[in-house]
């Protein structure tokens, strides 16, 4: 197991340094001159064009691009993510700070379409296909197809209208009341909506109709007649063996909906003014402010690889066919 | 197989919760470390309170725990430009300046932006313009307790004009040559040249020389300093706790020297753009905050709140390339005004409500009509480029020594008014192809070499003193001196005219200064003067003591000069 995991680790490191190492060319293919652009808002206004001289120096602009990315890399593995194109101010603690915030989100937001996933899918998969069970299963789907079809950002527009104004079950933005202190009661309250918005609005469909399939297929499953013919009570084969062995590929897909997750709870945090890493990287977009924007894409492509990695091991710990699959290969 | 594979997940799911929460009280430790000073100032804000109860009638009103909740767009912008110390523009241009600090001077947007006292009780001017004496406000404290004294005013001037400060304040104090303190209630400043609107730069926000002149003599760039984690000042709300990208929140000063303010607490809330402000305002979350024309039909009719729709001084404009072949000729540039639509620009940007701007001075004290001849009319614009040798074709199009016309418009931050205007001049049968960037590339650009542009988008307008589009029309206000007069446009009654303004103290005299700018500009235009944006806040009704009806500009609200006499009921 762990020469499994050491092997995953071993895999994921060098696409995180490709993942880096793409970011850092495309910013610098971005149009414009970095110094000019940085004297341009450390002034205000027209800038001191001798200055511009100097901080191309003092930046090492210059140099060629991979002197450049071996830089900045030596830096980021020593935890230093430099300082802010627009204002010097350091950009770790920034980073750091709106790192625990999306985690909360991104951590609910999979929990809701995992366990709506489950229970919908679930649902889905033992009703059968035809009379007015169909029309339940033909609901399910539709409602479930929103998320791939609308935009996150739409669905949280659109859930922050109905569920925090015009219903007011929900408070309409931020982790806690204006003015009240944060205690875990409040930012629950403030995380239910923009969980489930994520939930629903990211994962939720495809989860449900991956379960829904694997619970059908098995439902006709050689070990499940068997089950039946032990007389075995049909909601034990449901749980212990169906959804179980249906579990599997749900895993496996979480692993490779972790790109698409971080990327709808930035588009949701930018709508309910969550304070976290979304919110931070649309600023700096904004101001165009590079070395922001460099160390979100990696803390991003951190929490992705890192969210790949548990659900490989996990997969591992479920299926252990993985772990020989994977050994053999 | 295991007996539990959910058990795993729930687990991760666990542990990443634990992370987040790990995060936030990282968050709250970097709070903390720089906040004890708040502890204490809390504290002894409270015993305030207490003894004012005792000595005073307790507040009309019920003020006593109201809390004024803000939405703010940009908070950290804000946050990061007000704590930076000398990156702190003048006083009246941040909110949380507006609500935290005070100025030698403040200005008074029910008197026309007049400088007057703040923390400074009265002033005096040397005949000759050069020395400005300012007799300081006794009893004034931070909100540290400590007193206010010369010593802080001589401190956080000199700060300023450090260049290794870089504070953007610095281009607006280029005129002083020294600050002194005479005593503790006296501060002297001397001008090198007569500089009529630097009163408007003394209105820049004191900062405590006990607190941030030691960290910033140890070489602490303002922006890193402990000070700048909590900042502390003399105005009629204290600092009490930042939450990045979320809150701030701020306590009344109970010793604020207009006294304490009636509402006991404020926090501004960030909302990441005016579509989600008009959500939160819907949700009843916040007291108000500002909207744009587009969320107008949102929070139009809202219970419980009003829509405040005032005038702004800000103009939009298109500056010209006089050097340019086609644009040398002051007819063309006259005749591009006459044929712009302006109303176009109102009817489909402002939703009908912004005005079409005809002097760089609108809404100003000193504006004249000086600029009637730019108004939008095609007739005379079809004459005066007929004039000025230009051939309408019989398909409508312009063309110059036989060259259909067709030009360029740079655009880095109002693609929306580059199109319209586009579009206009093409109707008229003039070429314009419009090309946009993003603001700090285009705008970077233009800094560098500005010979290979012809139409331009601006923005600019006189937020309190008129001096300020000096740096637009001036000769020796070039990108290169730091100006913003692009395109080297010189003329020499504009000149004339703009010295005289800055030379002049008189409020008459200036006034007639920029009289005599606005003909003079008006005949050799630099700029298509488009229009001005009006500027919508919803307030809640349950505010009150604001003032309606003040002229806003840009970025700045005027609306909080008085926040110290808000009522929340």
């Amino acid at each position: 197991m762990t020469r499994y995991i050491l092997g995953r680790i071993a895999t994921l490191v060098p696409m995180l340094l490709v993942v880096c190492a793409l970011t850092f060319a495309l910013l610098d293919l971005a149009p414009g001159d970095p110094a000019l652009r940085i004297a341009t808002s450390l002034a205000g206004g027209p800038p001191d064009l001798s200055r511009v001289e100097d901080l191309r120096v003092e930046l090492g602009l210059d140099d060629p691009l991979p002197v450049r990315f071996g830089r900045w890399l030596g830096d980021v593995v020593q935890g230093d993510f430099g300082r802010s194109a627009i204002d010097g101010s350091p950009v770790t603690e920034r980073v750091v700070g709106a790192l625990g915030p999306t985690l909360l989100l991104t951590g609910s937001g999979l929990l809701v379409s995992v366990l709506g996933g489950l229970l919908l899918g679930t649902t889905v998969g033992l009703l059968p296909d035809r009379g007015p069970a169909r029309l339940v299963r033909g609901g399910i789907m539709a409602m479930t197809g929103v998320s791939f079809v609308v935009p996150t950002f739409l669905v949280a527009l659109g859930g922050l209208w109905l569920f925090a104004v015009i219903l007011g079950w929900f408070p309409a933005g931020g982790i806690s009341d204006p003015g009240e202190p944060r205690t875990i009661a409040s930012t629950l309250e403030h995380l239910i909506l923009p969980a489930v918005i994520l939930g629903v609005g990211t994962n939720l469909g495809v989860f449900t109709r991956l379960i829904a399939a694997g619970v059908e297929e098995q439902m006709d499953a050689e070990f499940v007649r068997n089950a039946r013919s032990r007389s075995i009570g049909p909601r034990r084969i449901v749980s212990a063996h169906v959804v179980r062995t249906s579990i599997i590929p749900l895993v496996a897909q979480v692993g490779s909906s972790m790109a698409y997750l971080v990327g709808g709870a930035y588009a949701v945090e930018v709508v309910f003014g969550w304070p976290g890493l979304g919110r931070l990287a649309v600023e700096a977009a904004q101001d165009q402010d590079v070395t922001v924007i460099l160390a979100v894409t990696v803390i991003s492509g951190l929490v992705v690889v890192a969210g790949n990695l548990a659900a490989d091991v996990l997969l591992g710990v479920i299926d252990p066919r993985v772990l020989i699959a994977r050994r053999t290969t | 197989m295991q007996r539990f594979p959910l058990r795993p997940l729930v687990l991760l799911i666990a542990l990443a919760m634990l992370a987040a929460a790990c995060g936030s009280d990282d968050e709250d430790d970097a709070g903390a470390s720089a906040s004890e000073s708040d502890v204490a100032a809390e504290a002894e804000a409270d015993g305030a309170e207490e003894a004012d109860g005792d000595e005073e009638a307790p507040a009309e009103g019920g003020g006593e725990g109201e809390r004024l909740i803000v939405g703010v767009q940009f908070l950290d912008d804000f946050v990061g430009a007000g704590v930076a110390g000398f990156a702190t523009p003048p006083a009246y241009s941040s909110v949380i300046a507006q609500f935290m600090f005070d100025g030698l001077l403040e200005l008074d947007p029910t008197q026309g932006y007049l400088p007057v006292p703040d923390l400074a009780e009265s002033f005096e001017v040397s005949d000759d313009g050069l020395v400005y004496t300012f007799d300081l406000r006794d009893g004034v404290t931070w909100h540290d307790g400590e007193a206010f004294t010369s010593e802080d005013v001589v401190f956080t001037l000199n700060a300023a004009l450090d260049p290794a400060n870089q504070a953007r304040t610095a281009a607006d104090l280029a005129a002083v040559s020294s600050v002194t303190a005479p005593d503790d209630d006296t501060v002297v400043v001397e001008l090198s040249r007569p500089f009529a609107p630097i009163l408007q730069s003394l209105s820049l926000a004191i900062h405590p020389e006990h607190l941030l002149g030691p960290e910033l003599a140890a070489g602490t760039p303002p922006g890193e300093t402990e000070y700048a984690a909590a900042p502390v000042g003399t105005g009629p709300y204290m600092w009490n706790e930042y939450r990045p990208g979320e809150q701030l929140l701020l306590d009344a000063n109970p010793d604020y020297y207009k006294g304490a303010p009636a509402i006991s607490e404020a926090v501004l809330v960030a909302v990441a753009d005016y579509d989600i402000a008009a959500a939160r305002l819907a949700a009843g979350e916040i007291d108000l905050s500002e909207v744009s024309g587009a969320q107008l039909g949102l929070v139009e009719g809202l219970d419980g709140y009003a829509v405040n729709t005032v005038r702004s001084t800000n103009v939009f404009a298109i500056a010209l390339n006089i050097e340019d072949p086609l644009l040398e000729d002051p007819r063309v540039r006259i005749a591009l005004n006459n044929l712009v639509d302006r109303q176009a620009l109102i009817d489909l940007l402002e939703a009908g409500l912004g005005e079409p701007a005809l002097s760089p001075l609108i809404n100003t004290s000193v504006e004249t009509d000086a600029g009637a001849s730019l108004a939008t009319d095609v007739e005379a614009g079809t004459a005066l480029l007929e004039e000025a040798g230009w051939v309408k074709g019989d398909d409508g199009a312009w063309s110059v020594d036989g060259t259909p016309v067709s030009m360029t418009l740079h655009d880095g931050f109002a693609p929306q008014i580059a199109e319209v205007v586009a579009s206009s001049l093409r109707d008229q049968g003039i070429g314009v192809e419009v090309i946009t960037g993003q603001y700090s590339d285009i705008f970077g650009q233009l800094f560098a070499d500005p010979s290979g542009f012809q139409l331009f988008t601006y923005s600019f307008g006189a937020p309190t003193d008129p001096d300020s589009i000096y740096i637009l029309f001036h000769s020796q206000a070039t990108l290169a001196n730091g100006g913003f007069n692009a395109f080297a446009y010189a003329n020499d009654d504009v000149d004339a005219a703009l010295d005289q303004a800055r030379s002049v103290t008189d409020v008459d005299g200036r006034a007639e200064a920029y009289a005599d700018f606005q003909e003079a500009a008006t005949a050799d235009p630099a700029y298509i003067l488009l229009h001005t944006a009006p500027v919508h806040m919803v307030i809640s009704d349950e505010l009150g003591g604001w003032e309606p009806g003040l002229v806003e500009y840009q970025f700045v609200r005027f609306l909080w000069w008085n926040v110290e006499e808000w009522t929340k009921s």
